[in-house]
């Protein structure tokens, strides 16, 4: 890891501990130097201890009732209306927002990469064999 | 009973111990001997190729010949691979000539077979006509390869592949062969081929996301980095298959992916299998990354080895999102 670049997003990682141990070993090497970064890492950690420690809420009895089965039209009209948000919001996020730069996985490149450099370790006869048989992925 | 008894018991002392298959160790490389064979031996004749894919066993029919260290493989009137030395050529009708790999690229030493594996020689046997000496190789007790050697010059007959449940996935027969004819010629090779080849790659010009790890599940350990085409291929063998995996930063566009793909399940997440007449590949995603995994290997261990991949997860919990709600609505249309 580049020792002067901050982690960014690695540090909500690290919280999580889903980081491998060689980027713990960057991510912690950062630290040390970085005052900005360790600030962020306290402000994580404490807004996480604040979520965590709110206390348990239990729902009114018969909420979810009252929320699949609403007397007034009004009140199933919401319910209607927060479900057709969820889907929307689920819509926009996939549609709307920036997309991956794609990735053309060639196939038959990289199979033709991978027969070259396996056929020069092995037995040459069955390893460039069938390469003689032409292959179309069909894509 | 006591006088059956007693006569068994003398009929075993007569007739000695139960014959036992000659199964002993081999301290040679069979690869090893065959690839000199292959270098030093002239011959000509035609091979059966087999490959499993999904549960149909496919198959096709092809000229070999080889003399003075260049080999040419020939499928009917269709395409053809050559090797000359250690340079690697194919051909297809469309393309023409493409040189793969060139003469002057060092290629990554194997481990020594025996690391991964428990060879055992297990007697002899004949292809086309021919009497071999038959190795196998054994990988946690279950023999994944079975090679017949010609017992004289240990040219390589057959070549016959199995998953762990012991049924064929992949073989390589010789049906015909004439060994040792020195008056042949060597194939003539191609005057001006393509050239797309690969160039090594030093580790420490991988980036550290991408190196790692040196070793993956059921013994295969990273032999080196080539890039071709600005993409990076790491390439691992146990010492009998060979590996590759490229590792590419993007969203997967399915429409790339072979037709004949099989959908299968990697940890839980989708990916797509496809197999070839050279061997077993498998594509999937994790986070920003695209994984490609290929090699020789029985399917079964190539889906083992691609679980043991330390996949890039996303860390930004808006890519996250972003990904959950894509993945939510291509499910419903049906993208996977």
């Amino acid at each position: 890891m580049n020792m002067s670049a901050h982690p960014g997003d690695l540090l909500s990682a690290y919280l999580d501990g889903e980081l491998t141990p060689r980027e713990v070993d960057g991510v912690r090497a950062h630290l040390e130097v970085c005052v900005e970064c360790r600030r962020e890492v306290q402000f994580i950690g404490e807004a996480r201890t604040l979520v965590r420690d709110l206390p348990p809420v239990d729902p009114p009895f018969g909420l979810f009732e009252r929320m699949l089965r609403p007397k007034h039209r009004w009140a199933r009209a919401g319910v209607g209306a927060l479900a057709a948000g969820a889907v929307a919001s689920v819509a926009v996020m996939s549609l709307v927002a920036p997309r991956e730069p794609h990735v053309s996985t060639h196939v038959a490149q990289l199979v033709s990469a991978h027969t070259a450099s396996a056929s020069t370790s092995g037995d040459p006869i069955s390893e460039i064999t069938p390469a003689a048989v032409p292959v179309s992925f069909n894509r | 009973m006591k006088r059956i008894v007693g006569l068994a018991a003398l009929v075993v002392v007569l007739a000695g111990p139960w014959p036992v298959p000659a199964r002993a160790a081999t301290d040679h490389d069979p690869l090893d001997e065959a690839r000199k064979a292959a270098e030093q031996t002239p011959f000509s004749g035609s091979v059966t190729l087999q490959w499993r894919d999904a549960s149909v066993l496919r198959e096709e029919h092809i000229s070999v010949e080889g003399t003075h260290g260049t080999l040419l493989a020939q499928s009917h009137g269709q395409g053809s691979a050559m090797a000359v030395g250690t340079e690697r050529l194919v051909y297809d009708p469309g393309n023409g000539w493409q040189e793969l790999w060139p003469s002057g690229l060092a290629s990554a030493a194997r481990p020594n077979v025996e690391d991964a594996y428990d060879i055992r020689s297990v007697g002899t046997e004949q292809v086309a006509g021919y009497p071999t000496d038959v190795v196998e190789a054994l990988k946690g007790g279950t023999v994944r390869e079975r090679l017949d050697l010609e017992a004289n010059t240990k040219l390589l007959l057959r070549r016959s592949q199995y998953d762990a449940r012991g049924t064929l996935q992949r073989s390589f027969t010789f049906d015909h062969i004439n060994i040792g004819d020195q008056s042949m010629t060597p194939p003539t090779t191609p005057a001006a081929p393509r050239s797309d080849v690969p160039k090594t790659l030093a580790l420490s010009k991988v980036p550290s996301s991408e190196r790692e790890p040196s070793v993956l599940a059921s013994g295969y350990k990273r032999l080196g980095a080539f890039t071709q085409g600005g993409v990076v291929q790491l390439v691992y063998s146990d010492g009998l298959y060979d590996l590759s995996l490229f590792q590419e930063e993007g969203a997967l566009d399915k429409s790339d992916l072979p037709a004949d793909r099989r959908t299968v399940r990697l940890s839980g997440h989708p990916a797509w299998a496809f197999s070839w007449p050279g061997g077993e590949g498998i594509v999937w995603t994790a986070g920003r990354t695209v994984y490609t995994l290929m090699g020789d290997v029985p399917p079964d261990e190539l889906a083992t080895v691609a679980q043991s991949v330390p996949v890039h997860r996303s860390t930004s919990v808006a890519h996250r999102l972003r990904q959950a709600c894509r993945e939510l609505v291509e499910s419903f249309r049906g993208g996977l």
